[in-house]
C-alpha cells in the first residue's frame, strides 16, 4: 500500500471555518454564520477556490515522487527519469523444431531459409492465435533432401512468439530536430522491435539500431534507439543526438520499425502449431512447394501484460542503484530479474566467497523459475544470462548457476474437534484444515527467505472453525536423493534445518523403499546412533550395517557406498526424511528453499466433547 | 436613542446619543458601488430577507459540499403543473427555511401557479425572530424564453 501525502487539512469545511474565524474580528459583517447570507456565498467561493488549489497542489506533489504517484503516466515518467524502462506486454513464446523433406529433388539448393515473420497458427481455449518467427531461420541440405532449420545461434529449437507483425515507416524530414516517432499501439512487445534505418526511400541496404538497454558504451558511432512508453500508454521511438549520444537518422533517411503486436498472456499454454504456408523450394524444374514438418519442443509460456505500477515502483529504484552494471551481487539479481522477469519467480545472487564451498572469482545465481517454464527454456535462459553478464559486467566474474537447494517439509497436523460447536462433519472440518495447511505453504514458502513457522500455521488451523479447539503439528524435513542405478555412490545431503539427535525409541532418519543388492530396503539410523543402516523391509533386520551417518547440528546426511538397483513407486528419487531438531520452524539458508510435500503429510482430528 | 449616564459615572446633565448595534449585516449581492468606493450592505431585516431569497432561489446540488441546501424551486422545471405541485413547493420552502435560516419564522407561504405564462409566483410571509418584524417576500420564477 502506497502512503500518499496527507490532505486532511484541505477539507472544505475546515477552510470555510477558518475564514469565518477571521471574519469574527470584522464588525462590518456578521452574517457569516447563516448559510443563506450573501457573505456565506462569498465564503463558499473562497473556500472552494482554496480547497481546489490546495488539492491540486497536493495531488501534484504526490505525483512528483515515485513512491507516492498514483497515475501510471506519472510512475512511468518518474521511472524513466532514473533510467528504468517499464516492461511492455510480452508475447507468449514457444519453441519448435522445423524441417522440410524435399526428397531427391533435382537442382535443389544447399540452403533454405524462412524469413522473420513466418506464421504458425494455434487454437487455445477455442481462440485462434498466430505465432511468428522472430528472426530468419536457415537449414542446410543433409544430402538426402532433408532440411532441418536452425536459428542464428545454430539451435534447432526455434523460438516463435504470439502476435501480429506490424511495420511502421517514418521519413526523416529536412527540418526534423530531435524528432520522436510515435507508435500508437499499446500491445507492442518492445523486445521484438527491430529498427532499421535506410539511407533513402529506394535503397535496400540498411543499418540496424539496437535497444539502448543492450548498449554498454555510447559514443558518436553507437546505433541505439530508445523505445519508451508515453503518458497515454502508446510508445515512441527516439534516437541519439547524432554527436556524443549515438547516431541519429539524417534528413532523407527512412526508418522502419517492425514489432509484434501481442495479446500478452492469453496464448500461454498453446501446444499445437500449424504452419500457415508451404515453403517454396527452387529446383531444376522451377519452384516446388513442400509442407513444413513441425514438432513442438516447449509449449507457449511467459506471455504477460504490461508491467504493473506496483512492479515499476518496486523495481525502478533497484535498477537505478545497479546503474545497468553488474558490480555487487544484488546488481546481478536485479538486472537478471529486469531482463528475464517474465520467466523468473525469485532469484538469489551471492559471491563465490560467500558460498558454502568457497569459490573465488565467480558469482552464483540461484533462480526459481515459474512453474510453466520448461527445462529447454531454462537452459536457453541461462545462456542468455551469461551473454547479458558479458555486456554489463564491470569486472569479469564467471556466472555460475546453482539450482535452488530444495528441502521438502512433511507436516503432521493434529487437532481437537468438538462437534457441538458446528453443524459440519469431522471429515468436512478435516478437509478445511487440510486446505488451510496447503494454502499456508503455497503462500508462505517456495521462495528464498521464506520460512516455515509452526505457530503461523496453527493460527490458521485454529481459525478454520470454532469447533477446532486446539492444534499441534510435527515437522519432518526431507531431501530427495537421485541415484545412478546400479552404481556404488556417495553423496552429501544438506537439510534446511538441523536434525534431531538420535534416541533409543524411534528412528530419526527414514526413507522410502528401494532395492539394493536385490533386497527391498529402506534407510534408517541405528537407534541411539547417528550411523545410517540399510534395513530389509520384509523382516525388519539390518541388511547393511553402515552406509553413512548424519550430523544433527549441521543437518547434513552423508551417504557412503550405497548401491541402488531400482526405486519403488515409479520415482527417480528416494525420499530421505528426518525429524527436525526444532519442529517449530524451518528457515532456509543460502540458496535453499523449503517446499511442502503433501504426499506424506496428513491432518488428523481427535473428537472430544469438552470445550 | 439617547442614553444618560448616572452621577456616579460622572455625567449628570449631558446625555449621550448612541446608535443601536446592527443585529445583522451582510453584503448586498447586487454589488452596487457606493460613492465612497465600497459596496452597499444589507442590514437587519433586509439581510434576513436577502438570505431567505437566496435559499428560495437556490437549487439542490448547487452549493458545493452542501448538496441539500436550497428550496429546489427551479429544479421543479418540467414537472407537471398539477394540483399537488403548490403544496409540494410550499413544503420544500418551509423545510429549507427551517433548516438554513434560523432567524426567520415562516408565517405563510402562497404559491400561485400560472401555467399559461409558464411562471410561478411565490409569496412568503415570515417574521424576523429577533425583533418580531414581519416581512413579505415575493418572488417569481418563470422561464426565460
Amino acid at each position: 500500500m502506497v502512503t500518499t501525502i496527507s490532505s486532511t487539512d484541505l477539507d472544505f469545511t475546515n477552510i470555510k471555518n477558518s475564514l469565518k474565524t477571521s471574519l469574527q474580528n470584522n464588525p462590518d459583517f456578521n452574517d457569516y454564520n447563516f448559510e443563506g447570507s450573501g457573505l456565506s456565498a462569498l465564503l463558499d467561493v473562497l473556500a472552494y477556490n482554496t480547497h481546489f488549489n490546495a488539492l491540486t497542489a497536493n495531488m501534484a506533489l504526490n505525483e512528483s515522487y515515485l513512491t507516492t504517484a498514483q497515475l501510471r503516466s506519472s510512475v512511468v515518467s518518474l521511472a524513466e527519469a532514473i533510467g528504468y524502462m517499464p516492461a511492455s506486454k510480452a508475447a507468449s513464446t514457444a519453441t519448435i523444431n522445423l524441417s522440410v523433406n524435399t526428397g531427391n529433388l533435382a537442382g535443389r539448393p544447399t540452403f533454405l531459409s524462412l524469413p522473420r515473420g513466418t506464421k504458425f497458427t494455434t487454437t487455445f481455449d477455442n481462440i485462434s492465435y498466430t505465432f511468428e518467427t522472430i528472426g530468419t531461420v536457415t537449414a542446410e541440405d543433409n544430402g538426402t533432401g532433408l532440411y532441418i532449420f536452425k536459428d542464428d545461434k545454430i539451435s534447432e529449437a526455434i523460438t516463435i512468439k504470439e502476435g501480429t507483425n506490424i511495420t511502421k515507416t517514418f521519413l526523416v524530414s529536412e527540418n526534423s530536430v530531435d524528432s520522436v516517432y510515435v507508435i500508437p499501439d499499446k500491445n507492442i512487445d518492445t523486445t521484438t522491435a527491430f529498427v532499421s534505418v535506410y539511407n533513402d526511400l529506394s535503397t535496400t541496404t540498411f543499418s540496424t539500431f539496437t535497444d539502448l538497454k543492450e548498449a554498454d558504451t555510447i559514443d558518436d558511432q553507437s546505433k541505439v534507439y530508445i523505445l519508451r512508453e508515453t503518458p497515454n500508454g502508446f510508445y515512441e521511438l527516439s534516437f541519439g543526438d547524432g554527436f556524443t549520444l549515438g547516431k541519429a537518422p539524417e534528413a532523407g533517411n527512412k526508418i522502419v520499425v517492425e514489432y509484434l503486436s501481442t495479446t500478452g498472456p492469453d496464448a500461454n499454454g498453446a501446444t499445437v502449431f500449424t504452419p500457415v504456408n508451404q515453403i517454396s523450394v527452387p529446383n531444376a524444374a522451377g519452384n516446388t512447394s513442400f509442407n513444413l514438418s513441425l514438432t513442438t519442443v516447449t509449449k507457449a509460456v511467459s506471455g504477460s501484460v504490461v508491467e504493473s505500477v506496483a512492479s515499476i515502483r518496486k523495481n525502478a529504484p533497484f535498477s537505478y542503484a545497479s546503474q545497468n552494471r553488474m558490480v555487487t551481487a544484488s546488481d546481478y539479481a536485479t538486472l537478471v530479474k529486469r531482463n528475464f522477469g517474465y520467466l523468473i519467480k525469485d532469484i538469489q545472487a551471492y559471491g563465490g566467497e560467500d558460498a558454502v564451498r568457497k569459490e573465488y572469482g565467480c558469482v552464483f545465481l540461484s533462480i526459481v523459475f515459474k512453474d510453466d517454464v520448461t527445462q529447454a527454456t531454462i537452459d536457453k535462459t541461462k545462456g542468455d544470462i551469461i551473454a547479458l553478464g558479458k555486456q554489463l559486467q564491470v569486472i569479469t566474474f564467471d556466472i555460475k548457476f546453482e539450482d535452488p537447494d530444495i528441502t521438502f517439509l512433511e507436516t503432521s497436523v493434529f487437532f481437537q474437534f468438538n462437534p457441538k460447536f458446528t453443524s459440519s462433519s469431522v471429515q468436512e472440518i478435516q478437509d478445511r484444515v487440510e486446505t488451510a495447511t496447503i494454502n499456508y505453504f503455497s503462500n508462505g514458502t517456495g521462495l528464498f527467505d521464506q520460512s516455515y513457522r509452526r505457530s503461523n500455521l496453527l493460527s490458521l488451523v485454529d481459525d478454520v472453525d470454532p469447533s477446532v479447539l486446539s492444534s499441534r503439528a510435527n515437522l519432518k524435513v526431507q531431501k530427495r536423493y537421485v541415484p545412478f542405478l546400479g552404481t556404488n555412490e556417495s553423496a552429501d545431503l544438506r537439510y534446511a534445518s538441523p536434525i534431531s539427535e538420535p534416541n533409543n525409541e524411534s528412528h530419526t532418519i527414514t526413507s522410502t523403499a528401494f532395492f539394493s543388492n536385490g533386497k527391498k530396503v529402506t534407510i534408517k539410523n541405528k537407534l541411539n546412533s547417528t550411523k545410517l543402516q540399510l534395513v530389509a523391509i520384509d523382516n525388519d533386520t539390518v541388511f547393511i550395517d553402515n552406509i553413512g551417518e548424519y550430523a544433527p547440528s549441521t543437518g547434513i546426511i552423508k551417504i557412503t557406498g550405497l548401491i541402488v538397483d531400482s526405486i519403488i513407486g515409479g520415482n527417480n528419487f528416494i525420499k530421505i526424511s528426518a525429524v527436525a531438531a526444532n519442529e517449530s520452524f524451518s528457515s532456509p539458508g543460502q540458496n535453499q528453499i523449503v517446499v511442502f510435500d503433501d504426499g506424506p503429510s496428513f491432518v488428523q482430528a481427535t473428537v472430544v466433547t469438552t470445550s | 436613542m439617547s442614553r444618560v449616564l448616572s452621577i456616579e459615572d460622572g455625567n449628570l446633565s449631558s446625555s449621550i446619543i448612541t446608535s443601536r448595534d446592527k443585529l445583522y449585516s451582510d453584503i448586498d449581492l447586487l454589488f452596487e458601488r457606493r460613492p465612497s468606493g465600497d459596496i452597499y450592505k444589507k442590514t437587519d431585516a433586509d439581510a434576513v430577507k436577502q438570505s431567505v431569497k437566496n435559499i428560495v432561489s437556490t437549487n439542490r446540488y448547487e452549493k458545493p459540499f452542501e448538496i441539500f441546501y436550497g428550496a429546489n424551486i427551479t429544479g421543479m422545471l418540467f414537472e407537471l403543473a398539477d394540483a399537488g405541485m403548490g403544496t409540494h413547493i410550499e413544503d420544500q420552502i418551509q423545510s429549507a427555511i427551517e433548516q438554513y435560516e434560523p432567524r426567520a419564522k415562516i408565517l405563510n407561504i402562497d404559491v400561485n401557479s400560472n401555467p399559461d405564462r409558464n411562471s410561478l409566483q411565490v409569496t412568503l410571509l415570515f417574521r424576523i425572530k429577533s425583533n418580531e418584524q414581519e416581512v413579505e417576500l415575493e418572488t417569481t420564477v418563470s422561464r426565460l424564453r
